[in-house]
């Protein structure tokens, strides 16, 4: 039996990691990757300056440096439109697109679908019936006040709702392919709903609705960034704990199973943190679509697949992306503050196409 | 490290595709060719031991019953490698290999990890993938990485599910050269499932023929593998003839009639 070939010469165990080595070559290629990550991390801060710099008054940047380092060094009239107005609307802005952009990476990745996100998949829709049920049937639960009790009602259906797609798709034995059509035709039974809703609300109520699903920034206050920031803050520690196993999911199930990855409880446990993140997002400031699909697949082709970098990387993406678009809901009617939810989508839509048409172009090269 | 099967009867939940199945014991440092037609069951039988499916009856690697192992030396003692290739995703061949090694071998150090990744991609002759991204790849190379997640972690017990069949001559037989090393050397069982009967004459010690109704036939390939287990098995007059260097290969002359 011949047995010789170039392959069998080598031992498994004899090879030394050196300087010419590959961990040494890898090491090189991780560290590209921390200044790509570290770049859209300025990147976040330079487009927080700009949404506290622009609105109806412009201010200059020195001047909003000055505001949040040395506050006594400006104006009256300056602190107030940094501290009261700008600084929680901007803040607001890179958490919300944090929390989006973290659950679309998470929520792509356990579907294995690039087209998955909070709102293709039902989850943003469902958020939204918890909340026009709140306002339009005035709800009072446990003596909880309206603007508790609608941000709560927006989590529990956004959970059910993952819960409903990860039950239907078990009991049924599906793939993960048919988890994605049932979210689709969840999005649309549940939009069903928030129309019949809308159909009988009164006038104000409707108007309420309506101000939601198109998603606005106006309403952030400092202790609704504070809910914000503790909840992406509490997710971020245990999606990066996950980073190896949705990396491992990544490359292929099977695969990942035999390395002992429990691919139905990281799915579950997933899918449940991407509700409380979207939850978390759309309940103080309504529906902004666009960021969770869009956000991941830019820091895809920044930083690749290694969910290390990926995850946040997905989180620093939608909070440039929702900064961007604050600004430009400030700017793009002089004196009028367009809804974000919108312009996010006026925004997302052309940088989607290129992304799809390049990534087209260099398939075909 | 030796596999028995004893009385095993595993599949899915509404159709066991193997009822009652034993064979003699597999001895270590043997590299077992897993042969037969289409849907007879090669890979849900690599399924089954690797702990992918549900399995009733004796099982055991190394006299422990392999379904009651936990799964920290499930990972570490067997290394699966399924059918389907790597997906083609923005992710380097060095990391894909790097957190499979990670997963399995949480009790080597980061050198050891370097030094046993550093080997792997040398002895398969694909360092320079290493930093290619797999979206880049063609099939066999994801192949060839995929292979590379298994042996990296240097497995008592290795279920292989048709390795070479995205790969081109050269690479079939440096992979498995690179299998039967490591099976020589550190006594690891390998099982292959393979459609090359060739392959399997040539290289493997003992061969697994898997035929309908849930016969199996565990021997040596030359023994083994007859023109009347082949028309029996494939439905196919062949013969066993010998090149000119004797290794002894598979002539399929033609189909049987039904």
């Amino acid at each position: 039996m011949n047995r010789d070939s170039p392959g069998a010469e080598l031992s498994l165990t004899t090879a030394t990691a050196d300087e010419g080595g590959l961990a040494h070559q890898y090491r090189r290629f991780v560290l590209r990757r921390v200044c790509c990550l570290v770049a859209l991390a300025l990147a976040t801060v330079l487009a927080l300056l700009a949404d506290i710099a622009s609105g109806p008054s412009m201010l200059g940047l020195a001047d909003v440096l000055h505001g949040l380092l040395n506050p006594q060094a400006v104006d009256a009239a300056t602190r107030v439109i940094i501290e009261d107005i700008r600084l929680p609307y901007a803040l607001m802005a890179v958490v919300v697109g944090a929390c989006l952009g973290l659950a679309g990476a998470e929520m792509q990745t356990v579907l294995n679908n690039p087209l998955a996100s909070p709102f293709t998949l039902g989850v943003g829709a469902a958020a939204t019936l918890g909340a026009s049920l709140v306002i339009v049937f005035n709800v009072s639960l446990f003596g909880l006040a309206a603007h508790v009790l609608l941000p709560l009602s927006a989590f529990v259906f956004a959970a059910a709702a993952s819960l409903l797609i990860l039950m239907l798709s078990r009991t049924l034995g599906a793939s993960v392919h048919s988890v994605v059509l049932f979210g689709i035709a969840l999005l649309f039974g549940i939009n069903a709903v928030v129309g019949l809703i809308q159909f009988v609300a009164d006038a104000e109520s409707l108007q309420q609705i309506v101000f939601w699903t198109m998603g606005s920034l106006a309403r952030a206050t400092t202790d609704k960034v504070a809910i914000v920031t503790l909840i992406l803050a509490l997710c971020l520690p245990f999606s990066l704990r996950n980073a190896w196993a949705m990396t491992l999911l990544r490359s292929g199930e099977d695969q990942a199973r035999s390395l002992g990855i429990r691919v139905e409880r990281l799915r579950l446990v997933v899918l449940m943190r991407v509700s409380l993140l979207t939850a978390a997002a759309m309940a103080f400031v309504g529906e902004i679509g666009f960021i969770g699909l869009v956000a991941p697949h830019i820091a895809r082709l920044l930083l690749g697949e290694d969910h290390r970098f990926l995850l946040p990387g997905s989180a620093l993406a939608g909070a440039v992306l929702l900064s961007l678009s604050s600004i430009c809901s400030k700017l793009l009617v002089p004196g009028v503050v367009l809804p974000v939810g919108i312009v996010t989508a006026l925004v997302g839509i052309p940088l989607f196409m290129a992304l799809i048409i390049g990534r087209s172009r260099r398939a075909i090269l | 490290m030796s596999l028995h099967l004893n009385h095993i009867t595993a599949g899915y939940r509404r159709r066991p595709v193997f009822r009652d199945l034993s064979l003699a014991p597999i001895r270590p440092g043997s590299l077992v060719a897993v042969v037969g037609p289409n849907a007879v069951g090669k890979s849900t039988l690599l399924k089954s031991i690797a702990g992918l499916l549900p399995v009733v009856g004796a099982l055991t690697l190394e006299g422990e019953d392999m379904t009651a192992l936990s799964s920290a030396r499930r990972v570490r003692d067997i290394g699966y490698l399924p059918q389907t290739l790597p997906q083609a995703i923005p992710l380097v061949a060095y990391e894909t290999v790097f957190s499979a090694c990670r997963a399995a071998r949480a009790d080597w150090s980061r050198q050891q990890t370097e030094q046993a990744i550093e080997a792997v991609f040398a002895t398969l002759g694909i360092r320079d993938l290493a930093l290619r991204s797999l979206a880049e790849m063609s099939g066999g190379q994801r192949q060839m990485v995929g292979l590379a997640q298994v042996l990296v972690r240097q497995p008592g017990l290795m279920l292989l599910d048709e390795p070479t069949s995205a790969l081109d001559l050269h690479w079939q037989l440096n992979v498995l050269n690179a299998v039967h090393t490591a099976t020589s050397q550190r006594g690891a069982i390998a099982l292959v499932a393979s459609h090359d009967l060739n392959l399997a004459l040539r290289f493997c010690d003992q061969v697994l023929v898997l035929s309908p109704g849930g016969r199996a036939c565990l021997g040596a390939p030359q023994e083994t593998l007859t023109p009347e287990l082949l028309a029996q098995t494939y439905g196919i007059e062949a013969r066993i003839e010998r090149c000119s260097r004797g290794h002894p290969i598979v002539l399929a002359d033609r189909p049987l009639a039904v």
